[in-house]
């Protein structure tokens, strides 16, 4: 019988903190500037300049640290990682090495219904390198190499989980929950395309069962969620298939080609490398102030978990809805506007969860760039409830508001969406009906419940969807009957 | 009356505000001075002389001001800074081929501090390399000569700063002290030499060497120039993190020739092996005349300081490693042009670009780092600090001042020192000092087969003031400082 | 600022740690300590990986140079294996400086002619190196 297996998998999550400031210099951190523009002489790293570091850094770092268990190291000092590349200015990098600001926490997932803790072994502050363009298809082919300095010195946390993940369904879980409490928190934006957020795992296999770790490869260049959940399933395969075959796992580097959604060993000229990590002599350390961290933790936003708790208490929606509408803060902080203006929550998430998260993902926006807003949302549903439009005819009338951001009011009446109530008219065109689809009539007498609703159908596309549906469904067997 | 660039700065101040010469005038004596001794000397790397009238007409205009008081005593006064620290448009070389053409486009704060107080840059002071070395020998461009005797060495790093004062070019310069690079040159070429408390003047502009040791200080001719000039370039400085927010005083209230009751340590392994005899002399005459002034003089123990020297050798050559990894022919100074890709570009550029002793430091720092050896070597060096340190603390319980001398030596003919080690040795009575961040001072005492030697004081924390008062009174009962080199060979 | 208890503060450097899995690196400190075989000279390939580390093309005659002048300078630190520091904290920074922050305020970033003023080649806007390999 073939040995069951299971992954021993690891995340460390590299995420731009959303200061104004770099972390050692007053160049700002926003995206897009033309190249070297952003930059002075300390992120330049020219020859005799110094770091000092952003206060907001800290405070970043203190509060994600909060959000995810962790203990706030007393005592932490800055490292420098010493390694050659060119958009590295100083060629070497400030990171944290031995005394990281955060360090023993946890987040949980939802795993089949069950909740699971993953550590977080540690969190530190980093400051993020430039940006190569290369000019040819490949690095290695390019003859030259274009080198913009406009992203150095943007501050980074490095969240580094335990090796508590066990599939790459619960990778991927876990990094929705970190973006998740990292986007409430407000400290970061996340964004793995534009490369805010970077992600490598390291990953072995073992016999299920054991405790001893297998020989562990990194994986890297995962940028997405639905790529890091690819790329660990294609790895934990590779693994399995290579022991099967009876073969050793070589402990390497591997990059995820999306594209040909395969793993692909990284091995390049690489000495072993030696960073020489040492205290960094420019920075004084850090003794983290008691209060000041009791006060980051007064100021702390509800996160997600607290949320979808309450949201289940409060609007008594399902856990499930309550787990997705608390996914993104801006959702939630949606919903809950809705909340406020429309008084049955359970419709507003029906609607949330369908119509808007559909109409969002086809258009690939987030949830602060629709044109929808809570009110127009509230105030189509009372038109619902009013009677003035149906169901079928909300679905147009929503469309509308999110392509336009029109009122729904107006769409409906520009549109002339309102409803037909007008029974006299609603039953001209059914007898219309009943007359052109004189088998249909017989099919549903005979019992073939399907031909009835061919019938409404009818009726529902002469009246370009606006007539009352129970209104239709009355007067068409009220006719039929009578014709018995 | 002698010309102007042979007087000090607080002479030059009376002059300047009575309105008996000018800024321009005193330039102009500076700059034939230059011409006249430079091609001797070679104190310098660049030469400013358009950006120095350009200045001088400036002081000339805020002297005429009325505002201009005496809290302004640099204002019109031609001074040099050595060529490691960063001036805005004007080539910032470290006495380095990798840094060649390197013109820096911002000023580093003590070249901003001096341009607020209206002092004159006349030029960029040669150097040993990035400031390895003892004799300004490690230049990458020429040797300095010390206006001594011109076959000897003016000591080093600041090699360029103490012989352009020594010889007149200038009235005062900057130099930085990691090792010793201030004191020793200041006692190779005769004029006072400062090296403040760590975290007493921003390092901000400072091309760094050992980040955790450096720091800049004045050379003049005299003390009370010493401590003007400190006036003007101490003080916290927000762009740099290890600055101390300290208050300064004005260190010109200590100078007053009283050491009464003042007690002084003479630490005895400073005047172990290896010291000249004939400068050994000359010191225990210094220390009797400090005693004459009402010193409390007593022998006492530094018990580490043999560990010194390897510890520092270990710790700066570790941090040089790193902050001199940024030299790679990417963003400025010199690229090798024989490369076709980016490993082979920066192996060239660094070999081509780096003399014999900064890469020898490099890669003993790199060796100190890496895997396997770090504990062993920097981590048991920074352990050795702690002790060092703690000599020094225990020191500072029962004196004000330790003294000693500045070298073991004078300065030494061209050439004599080819083994690295030899070399430095020359900077045993320095070198402890920077470890514990403290102030020392050098200052002219005598001479020894002709040169100069220099007596070293060294303080507490902040504690210029006591050491610039000690060294007032000394200088002010001897006239050790106005001596006058001949520019000849012995 | 804060400024805390005395002039030296001491630096602590922590144990060791795993990170994400990572092996710890390897660190000779009981050796350190003991004295006995550390200050163990430099071969010639050691000096040689070390110039790679520190991207400095040697010639021969330098690797010769550099093992031997490296191995004397050695051979002096060895004097500091003598010294029990085994309770001692080691001193990264000399002044008791801690949490020296700037606030988080964009200031001036420099002109791009001044950035790629020194650059020894540019191409447009960018710094241009040679190939990565």
């Amino acid at each position: 019988m073939a040995t069951e297996y299971e992954a021993v998998i690891g995340l460390e999550v590299h995420t731009e903190l959303k200061t104004k400031s770099k972390i050692f210099c007053s160049c700002p951190t926003t995206f897009g500037g033309e190249s070297n523009t952003h930059v002075c002489p300390v992120c330049l790293g020219l020859p005799g300049v110094l770091p000092v570091l952003n206060r907001n850094v800290v405070a970043c770092a203190i509060k994600a640290g909060l959000a995810l268990n962790c203990d706030i190291a007393e005592f932490s000092k800055f490292d420098r990682k010493n390694y050659y590349y060119p958009d590295l200015p100083k060629n070497f990098q400030i990171t944290q090495y031995d005394l990281p600001i955060c360090y023993g926490g946890y987040l949980e997932i939802r795993v089949k219904g069950e909740k699971k803790r993953i550590g977080i072994t540690r969190i530190h502050m980093e400051e993020d390198a430039g940006k190569l363009v290369h000019q040819g298809e490949t690095i290695s082919r390019s003859e030259h190499t274009s080198v913009d300095y406009n992203r150095t010195g943007v501050p980074l946390l490095e969240i580094v989980s335990a090796p508590d993940l066990r599939t790459s369904e619960e990778a991927r879980l876990y990094l929705e929950k970190l973006k998740a409490i990292l986007e409430y928190l407000d400290i970061s934006d996340f964004k793995m395309e534009e490369g805010s957020l970077r992600c490598d795992a390291n990953i072995s296999i073992r016999p299920k069962g054991s405790i001893e770790l297998g020989t562990r490869t990194e994986i890297k260049n995962m940028n997405s969620f639905r790529a890091l959940q690819r790329a660990l399933e294609y790895e934990i395969q590779r693994h399995i298939k290579t022991l099967a075959d009876g073969k050793k796992i070589i402990q390497e580097t591997r990059t995820w080609d999306e594209g040909k959604g395969v793993t692909l060993s990284l091995r390049s000229k690489e000495e072993a490398h030696d960073y020489r990590y040492f205290p960094e002599p420019d920075l004084p350390p850090l003794v983290i102030d008691r209060a000041w961290v009791a006060e980051l933790r007064q100021q702390q936003p509800e996160l997600p978990d607290a949320r979808q708790a309450r949201f289940i208490r409060d609007y008594g929606i399902p856990d499930y809805d309550a787990q997705i509408l608390t996914n993104s803060r801006a959702l939630a902080d949606y919903y809950e506007a809705v909340c406020q203006l429309y008084p049955n929550p359970k419709i507003i998430s029906n609607w949330v969860m369908g119509e808007l998260l559909r109409c969002l993902n086809a258009e690939g926006l987030e949830i602060i760039e629709a044109k929808v807003s809570p009110q127009h949302l509230a105030d189509m549903l009372k038109l619902m409830d009013q009677g003035t439009i149906s169901g079928k005819i909300a679905k147009t009338v929503f469309e509308e508001m999110f392509r336009t951001g029109q009122d729904p009011a107006r769409i409906v009446k520009e549109k002339n969406l309102v409803q037909i109530t007008d029974e006299a008219a609603i039953a001209e065109i059914v007898n219309q009906v009943i007359q052109t689809n004189p088998k249909v009539v017989e099919d549903y007498k005979n019992g073939t419940e399907k031909a009835f609703g061919f019938l409404v159908g009818q009726v529902m596309k002469q009246t370009r969807g606006k007539a009352s549906p129970a209104l239709v469904n009355r007067l068409l067997k009220e006719r039929i009957e009578s014709m018995a | 009356m002698a010309n102007l660039n042979q007087l000090t700065v607080h002479a030059l101040q009376d002059l300047l505000r009575s309105g008996q010469v000018s800024p321009g005038e005193i330039l102009t004596d500076c700059l034939s001075r230059i011409e006249q001794v430079e091609n001797k000397v070679k104190a310098f790397i660049t030469l400013t002389p358009e950006l120095a009238k350009l200045q001088a007409e400036q002081a000339q205009a805020f002297l005429a001001a009325p505002s201009a008081g005496p809290q302004s005593p640099l204002a019109g006064i031609p001074m040099a800074l050595k060529d490691n620290m960063c001036t805005k448009g004007v080539l910032t070389s470290c006495a380095s081929k990798i840094l060649h053409n390197f013109i820096p486009p911002y000023d580093g704060t003590m070249a901003e501090k001096l341009q607020q107080n209206h002092a004159i840059m006349v030029g960029k002071l040669n150097m040993d390399e990035f400031a390895m070395g003892s004799s300004t020998e490690n230049s990458g461009f020429y040797p300095t000569a010390n206006p001594w005797d011109l076959n000897r060495v003016p000591g080093g790093s600041s090699g360029g700063s103490a012989a352009a004062v020594a010889a007149e070019e200038v009235i005062f310069a900057l130099g930085s002290d990691t090792g010793g690079s201030i004191r020793l040159p200041a006692a190779f070429c005769g004029v006072v030499g400062l090296k403040p408390t760590y975290g007493r003047v921003s390092r901000y502009g400072l091309v760094s060497y050992a980040s955790s040791l450096d720091q800049i200080g004045p050379l003049t001719r005299d003390v009370t120039d010493c401590a003007l000039v400190l006036n003007a370039i101490a003080g916290h400085d927000p762009r740099d993190a290890t600055s101390a927010p300290v208050a300064v005083p004005d260190y010109t209230t200590f100078l007053k020739p009283d050491l009464k009751g003042m007690k002084v340590g003479i630490p005895r392994e400073y005047l172990g092996a290896g010291l000249d005899p004939a400068v050994a002399t000359v010191i225990q005459k210094a220390f009797r005349q400090l005693e004459e002034l009402g010193a409390i003089c007593e022998e006492t123990s530094l018990p580490h300081t043999e560990y010194a020297l390897p510890a520092y050798y270990l710790i700066a050559t570790a941090e040089a490693s790193s902050n001199l990894a940024r030299y790679d022919g990417v963003r400025y100074g010199h690229r090798s042009d024989t490369a076709d890709d980016i490993i082979t570009m920066f192996n060239q550029t660094r070999a081509e670009g780096f003399g014999q002793e900064v890469k020898r430091r490099i890669m003993l720092g790199t060796y100190a780092l890496s895997s396997g050896y770090y504990d062993a070597y920097y981590l048991k060096a920074l352990k050795v600090r702690t002790l060092i340190k703690q000599d020094f603390d225990r020191a500072f319980e029962q004196y004000d001042l330790l003294v000693s001398p500045t070298a073991p030596n004078v300065a030494f003919k061209f050439g004599e020192k080819e083994d690295p080690l030899a070399m430095y040795l020359t900077d045993v009575c320095t070198i402890p000092v920077n470890l514990a961040g403290l102030p020392g001072i050098s200052i002219p005492c005598g001479f020894a087969q002709g040169m100069p030697v220099g007596l070293q004081m060294i303080g507490r924390p902040f504690a210029e003031g006591t050491l610039l008062q000690a060294a007032y009174a000394y200088e002010q009962s001897t006239d050790w400082h106005r001596q006058k080199p001949e520019l000849g060979v012995r | 600022m804060l400024v805390i208890k005395g002039f030296a503060i001491i630096v602590r450097m922590g144990k060791e740690f795993v990170e994400g899995g990572r092996q710890p690196l390897l660190r000779c400190s009981l050796l350190a300590e003991k004295g006995s075989r550390v200050f163990m000279t430099i071969t010639r390939e050691q000096v040689e990986h070390v110039a790679l580390l520190s991207r400095l093309e040697l010639t021969e005659a330098e690797k010769e140079q550099y093992t031997a002048q490296l191995n004397s300078i050695l051979e002096y630190a060895a004097i500091l294996a003598k010294l029990d520091t085994s309770q001692v904290e080691p001193m990264a920074h000399v002044l008791s400086l801690s949490n020296v922050f700037r606030e988080d305020q964009v200031g001036n970033s420099l002109d791009r002619e001044l950035v790629l003023q020194n650059a020894p080649e540019r191409v447009e806007g960018f710094f241009k190196v040679p190939r990565i390999v």
